[in-house]
């Protein structure tokens, strides 16, 4: 129930910011009033569950936390977005992003959190363009909806596939494998991740920077989410059967290292800031993908603490990103000599971000990706993988040695982080007006703010790299909403039941198994739950000593024996 | 097998293929539209009348949304290379290979003729993804993808809840949005009825219609193609054998120049500009 407020508060104004579009202020307006609202109704989000229209939607600490973040950020993208280029339909479309994900994040059934996730990602199309479409523009934004329909045709196919009766195919270790690989290889192209990069790449190039993080990141990162908890309520508890997927898992990691590595080595040679910030959000997804290879209860966590760190960071680099265009005129490394000092805001600003993306053992992000690491690959590559976190020092260590270097002389012209007066201007002659209160006090205001831009853009910049940080300490109660179940689980925070419970989401393994007129998804609930003539692949899971969801092996159903209950 | 499933199935197919072979954008989104329109029918027992309701509703506007930005008279679309037949028994032999499939290894939950359906689109989808040239076309494969693989999913787990069903309008929604927005740029950018992908080939001096119903002053240049480009060898047969509709589905290779106003393609005394050419209309 909590969560409904969001969505239709999220929904409805981000279509009411796109049907202003025409008027370009009024619809930012409407957008950011818009984003103010769905905040509050974030932080109301609580763990508890609506049945409606045949399915339920489940508020989670999760959810909660990931739209907090999303429209806090959001806020500040488009803050910075009207003192610099505000692309017109950016409110609005993050907005129905965020909309979206909010509902993926809420839905138990897998195959409807797919749809949602998917739908929210083509709302990202909208801002894909500039101002003035090129054929070239428009040619980059057809290929994402391309590849935004491709990957959703392979999870839903996937999850289709594997929330139903499965009979004999159970005995099929290549069922299993087939769509799990299904399922990680559509995530890597919404991510962008090599070797699906190219329509990524063309993105960064021909998108507004502002609109980056919500093409890049978000939209992505909620189908992520999905499909993780998808595997791990539908793959994980039938490794004891189909084996552990060897061959599908080289895969994954594959594509999980070739990101880890060649991401953050393209993101270092780049001479554009633009692609550096969509290598750098490829190199984190690897860590995601890497977390698809693990196949173990215990990556849950630990998989979406890095999700949410991931998130705040990318979004706070690519606001970085767009203030320095917006004060140095340029978005290419070489013309930047000197950048840190002429604003040592910034230069701060992009340490918190280092800070935040790379961190130090002890640190909640450099402890959940270290986790991720560790379950997923095992031997000398696991240390190859674990140096390589390293690799974007490459990258920040470039723009820091640049930023130190002495200024150009077009550096030494722009101004720098010192607070302003206003030159004195000729005074507004209705300002006097004891009727116009509100007008005096913007008289007052505008010429300041005017007159010291640069340094309030890069204050912005700064507030979103400091809650990067936090996010990366583990702040905002990161870990424990990240351990929390997924929606629609028998557990709830603080209950250690973990995902595989998730009614719908399991696959009945029951060659007896009788169809039923109704998707198994929303039909066949879990055994723990109620049981019924359906045996189910989600095994009751106990609690390990650390404290994550696990699944016991010996509560896979190997055999066909039906549990005698009521449906 | 249930007949009004398999004429709902038959209807499905018959509307991706006018969808995917129709020259005239008008036409092709008309095809779209019954697809939407009848997909929600393919399954059994049939949603509620709620989920109905939102699904056909849904199907109206994702139809309705690009048709704002097609139902100009020029507006054209590359088409089937194919033709209609062929895409039809393309369309055909995949719709038998998915009803015999049915279930996909273990006994299917909804009706087969869905599945036989879904991959029938699928199938159909294949062509405007990999090879679409247009906007339109290529947003066209992604809706029969989309709608493919929820048919499948009807077949394999049931008829879908409310829930999934109004998360599945809106999707198409999100989708047909999508297309007029791209489309809708598309031509603001000055691309050959939507066509913004560059192929190798001959340069052509033919202006769409909409390009030439601009006023000169407006045509924006055209900027150089980028994109990863397919040859398509021209016809070697005299150009009085050529087929005409092939002329639109070239693309120039080098960028060019802005179009100056030609005497030959301004209006005459007394025609309307509005009123293209019969020559230009596809």
């Amino acid at each position: 129930m909590s969560v409904l407020p969001f969505l239709v508060l999220a929904f409805g104004f981000s279509a009411a910011s796109l049907l202003l579009r025409r008027w370009a202020e009024a619809s930012a307006a409407v957008g950011l009033v818009g984003l103010v609202a769905a905040f509050v109704a974030a932080l109301t989000i609580r763990p508890d569950e609506l049945a409606i229209a045949g399915g339920s939607i489940a508020g989670s600490e999760y959810a909660r936390l990931f739209l907090l973040l999303g429209t806090w950020t959001g806020l500040g993208l488009v803050a910075i977005g009207l003192a610099t280029a505000l692309p017109r339909n950016l409110a609005g479309a993050l907005l129905a992003g965020l909309g979206a994900a909010g509902l993926a994040l809420s839905l138990p059934d897998p195959t409807t959190a797919v749809i949602a996730a998917i739908a929210g990602g083509l709302a990202g199309i909208l801002v894909t363009l500039r101002e003035q479409p090129t054929t070239d523009g428009v040619a980059v934004a057809t290929r994402e909806l391309r590849a935004i329909a491709v990957a959703g045709a392979f999870i839903l196919i996937a999850t289709a596939w594997m929330s139903r009766p499965l009979d004999t195919l159970v005995e099929d270790p290549g069922v299993f494998g087939l769509a799990y690989v299904a399922v990680a290889v559509g995530v890597a192209m919404r991510f962008g991740a090599i070797p699906f990069h190219l329509w990524a790449a063309r993105v960064a190039d021909a998108a507004p920077e502002v609109a980056l993080p919500l093409l890049s990141a978000w939209g992505p990162a909620a189908l992520a989410v999905v499909g993780l908890a998808w595997v791990d309520s539908s793959i994980v508890p039938v490794i004891p059967i189909s084996g552990d997927l060897p061959v599908e898992r080289a895969v994954v990691i594959a594509v999980g290292l070739a990101c880890l590595i060649l991401g953050a080595i393209a993101a270092w040679i780049q001479d554009d800031l633009e692609h550096v910030v969509g290598y750098a959000t490829v190199q984190d997804a690897g860590v995601v993908i890497l977390a698809f290879a693990a196949l173990d209860p215990g990556v849950w966590p630990a998989s979406r603490t890095w999700i949410i760190v991931l998130l705040a960071a990318r979004t706070a680099f690519a606001a970085w990103a767009v203030v320095v265009r917006a004060r140095y005129g340029t978005r290419h490394i070489d013309d930047l000599d000197g950048w840190a000092r002429r604003s040592p805001v910034l230069g701060i600003s992009l340490l918190a971000i280092a800070i935040a993306s790379v961190g130090w053992p002890g640190l909640a992000a450099f402890d959940a990706r270290a986790d991720v690491i560790q379950l997923a690959i095992d031997g000398p590559i696991q240390a190859l993988a674990l140096a390589a976190v390293f690799l974007p020092l490459l990258y920040y260590g470039r723009l820091f040695v640049v930023g130190l270097a002495r200024p150009g002389e077009a550096m030494l012209a722009v101004q720098d982080d010192r607070p302003r007066r206003p030159t004195a201007q000729s005074p507004d002659p209705g300002a006097s007006s004891p009727r116009r209160p509100g007008r005096a006090i913007l008289s007052t205001i505008r010429p300041a703010v005017d007159t010291n831009r640069p340094l309030l853009i890069a204050t912005l910049a700064l507030v979103l790299a400091g809650t990067a940080v936090i996010t990366a300490a583990g702040g905002f109660g990161l870990p424990a909403a990240a351990a929390e179940s997924a929606p629609g689980s028998a557990g709830r925070p603080g209950d250690v039941t973990g995902p595989g419970t998730s009614p719908g989401s399991s696959p009945s393994l029951s060659p007896e198994a009788t169809p039923s007129p109704t998707p198994a998804s929303t039909a066949a609930p879990s055994a723990t739950a109620s049981p019924s003539p359906t045996v189910t692949a989600s095994p009751p899971v106990s609690p390990t000593p650390s404290g994550s969801p696990s699944a016991s092996p010996s509560a896979a159903p190997a055999t066909p024996a039906a549990t005698p209950a009521a449906s | 097998m249930n007949p009004a499933l398999l004429a709902a199935a038959v209807i499905v197919l018959a509307g991706a293929v006018v969808g995917v072979s129709a020259r005239d954008a008008r036409i092709a989104l008309g095809g779209l539209a019954v697809t939407l329109f009848v997909a929600p029918f393919l399954a059994d027992p049939l949603p509620s009348a709620v989920a109905l309701g939102t699904r056909l509703v849904a199907a109206a506007l994702a139809a309705y949304l690009p048709w704002i930005a097609v139902r100009d008279p020029g507006s054209i679309t590359r088409g089937s290379l194919l033709g209609a037949p062929v895409e039809a028994i393309v369309g055909l032999a995949a719709f038998v290979i998915g009803y015999g499939t049915a279930g996909l290894g273990a006994p299917a939950v909804g009706p087969a003729e869905a599945q036989g359906a879904g991959v029938a689109l699928i199938a159909l989808a294949v062509g405007p993804l990999v090879f679409g040239r247009d906007v339109f076309r290529l947003g066209s494969g992604a809706v029969l993808l989309l709608g493919g693989v929820l048919l499948v999913r009807t077949s394999l787990g049931g008829t879908p809840s409310g829930l999934e069903s109004v998360v599945t309008g809106t999707l198409f929604i999100a989708l047909g949005g999508s297309i007029a927005f791209l489309v809708v740029s598309a031509s603001t950018a000055g691309a050959h009825g939507g066509e913004v992908f560059a192929e190798a080939g001959p340069v052509t001096t033919r202006v769409a219609p909409q390009a030439a119903r601009r006023p000169p002053g407006r045509v924006p240049a055209r900027t150089a193609p980028r994109m990863p480009t397919i040859a398509i060898r021209r016809s070697r047969r005299p150009a009085a054998e050529r087929d005409e509709s092939i002329e639109q589905l070239v693309l120039p290779v080098e960028p060019d120049p802005p179009v100056a106003p030609d005497p030959a393609l301004d209006p005459a005394p007394g025609v309307s500009p509005a009123d293209p050419p019969e020559s230009d209309r596809t």
